[in-house]
């Protein structure tokens, strides 16, 4: 008898369980029961090892003159644990970074050069996070809490200043995922979008999307929110009235990023520079076998992604303008969730509570 | 006796495989069914069932009780996954990747069966994976088809949250179902 899809499933998670189940026990293993090298050993392998490292500074102050210069790249330029558990939503304003904590279900302010989590905000579950306005906004969209109030935290002091009920105008409950602040703030659902006027914390407008289609993006530009729907169509409207403006006449074939007046649109496989009126590319890039996520900091574009059955993902830095690669680097930890734009490049911040620092 | 006594919470907080194993047998069909009425697409079903499961394995000793129903924790799970698929247009597999997981193909019986799953609506599907006090909330008034007030009064709450939670486990449910929110 052939097995089912389901049976193979099974049967491939239980391999991956008891891997993990070993992983687990190892990695529990006291300290102390590894083998200690004898004094006289260490102290050799000390001194060997100091030898070596004398030679190899020495070659390298020699020849580092007739090299060219190393071309800028990605680097990991810290580690550091933040959290136990780290959702994919973040933003920067107010000389600080916003994290979304999802094991505690806090906001966390972060110093961007120390590293260092400088307060909690305790908002009850993970959260969407954007900052505009003179405010933090937060939308809770875990697990459990759905529909909940968005919120809006005084960044000064950490405090809640306002519970803006999930409601449309005409008082419907909505179910907002992620925020986007322009001249308003704009709550985005599946169904559509509402909009928050900042000066009385009062919903004032819907977007309500016809069709079967749900919303699974947005995006500003300029005077215009455009967005997406799981069809790839693209609806555009008027960023502080909601009014309809139109469908841009072609379709997207992955998520899309602002720069400058063109486009960053990511794909499964390739990175590309387009002409927001005619979807045409000025430039595409392939790379890797899954891209991920990625974000634009400056001219420069950084692209989380898979690159061939290696279980650890990467991250590429592209140049906007021109899509060359300046190069790659290997993220030293699991589980990338999210992506946020710091000084010249990205922090990587992944389930496991990490935030992985990565620059030019 | 044994794990399939156990609850969902149980079974994830116990961390070993074989209770692994259960959780994914007490779910999985919802989820594969799940996925499939809203991609209407065997292959994308299949495809976000396998990584969700992926992503809860890697995931479960996070999973904390106190804060919902692990059913509610694993469509959380679904609900992202299901959320980037739409956004990128197809699947991730970094979970899967993470555990050395290959991608399964599907035979012709398998995307009968999950095509069978994609038409079946029934009531205890959509309302699994919903946080406790919704389900029986729904379960109370829509399928039992008793009041709000009768339910405040049996769970000692006022009308109002009787109404919210219904309205809340619906909205979800209309979601799960493919509809809008």
């Amino acid at each position: 008898m052939t097995e089912d899809f389901t049976d193979r499933l099974r049967l491939q998670l239980r391999r991956a369980a008891l891997g993990e189940e070993r992983r687990g026990a190892l990695s529990r293993r006291p300290v102390a029961v590894r083998p200690r090298p004898s004094f006289a050993v260490a102290a050799f392998a000390s001194a060997a090892a100091a030898a070596l490292l004398l030679v190899v500074t020495l070659w390298l102050l020699g020849s580092r003159e007739n090299e060219p210069a190393v071309p800028a790249g990605p680097r990991v330029v810290a580690n550091v644990r933040l959290a136990d558990a780290l959702g994919g939503e973040a933003d920067a304003g107010f000389g600080s970074l916003w994290l979304s904590e999802s094991q505690e279900g806090q906001i966390l302010r972060v110093d961007p050069s120390t590293r260092r989590v400088t307060a909690r905000i305790p908002v009850g579950d993970e959260a969407a996070i954007a900052t505009g306005d003179g405010s933090v906004w937060a939308v809770p969209r875990g697990a459990v809490k759905h529909g909940d109030p968005v919120l809006r935290i005084d960044p000064r002091t950490g405090r809640t200043v306002a519970r803006i009920a999930q409601r449309t105008p005409a008082g419907e409950p909505f179910d907002g995922g992620f925020i986007i602040i322009g001249p308003r703030v704009w709550v985005l659902g599946s169904s559509g979008a509402i909009a928050i006027d900042p000066a009385t914390n009062r919903v004032v407008r819907e977007i309500r999307l016809g069709g079967g289609y749900l919303v699974v993006d947005a995006l500003l530009r300029g005077r215009q929110l455009w967005l997406i729907t799981s069809d790839r169509r693209i609806t555009r409207f008027d960023a502080r009235t909601g009014r309809r403006l139109g469908r841009v006449s072609w379709r997207t074939t992955g998520f899309l990023l602002p720069f400058a007046d063109k486009l960053v649109a990511v794909s499964k496989g390739s990175v590309a520079l387009l002409d927001p009126a005619t979807g045409k590319a000025a430039w595409r890039t392939r790379l890797g076998t899954e891209l991920h996520d990625a974000r634009v900091n400056g001219s420069r574009v950084f692209v989380e992604g898979a690159d061939g059955a290696t279980a650890r993902e990467r991250v590429w830095q592209l140049d906007a303008r021109t899509g060359r690669v300046a190069g790659v680097v290997t993220m030293p930890e699991f589980g990338p969730a999210g992506m946020v734009p710091v000084v010249s490049g990205v922090w990587l911040l992944t389930s496991g509570g990490h935030a992985v620092d990565v620059q030019p | 006796v044994g794990l399939q006594d156990d609850s969902d919470e149980q079974l994830l907080a116990r961390g070993d495989a074989a209770s692994f194993e259960r959780f994914y047998i007490n779910h999985v069909d919802a989820l594969l069914g799940f996925f499939a009425r809203r991609t209407r697409d065997a292959e994308l079903a299949a495809d976000l069932t396998a990584e969700t499961f992926a992503a809860a394995l890697t995931a479960r000793r996070r999973y904390r009780p106190e804060k919902g129903a692990a059913g509610a924790w694993l469509y959380g799970i679904a609900h992202k996954k299901l959320a980037d698929a739409q956004r990128r247009g197809y699947a991730e597999d970094r979970a899967r990747r993470r555990l050395r997981m290959e991608r399964l193909e599907l035979t012709d019986d398998d995307v009968a069966r999950i095509g069978r799953l994609a038409d079946d609506h029934s009531a205890s599907i959509l309302v699994d994976g919903l946080a406790p006090e919704q389900r029986d909330a729904v379960m109370a008034h829509v399928v039992h088809d008793r009041s709000y007030d009768e339910i405040a009064g049996a769970l000692g709450t006022s009308q109002a949250v009787v109404r919210k939670r219904v309205s809340r486990g619906l909205q979800t449910v209309r979601q799960r179902m493919g509809g809008r929110g």
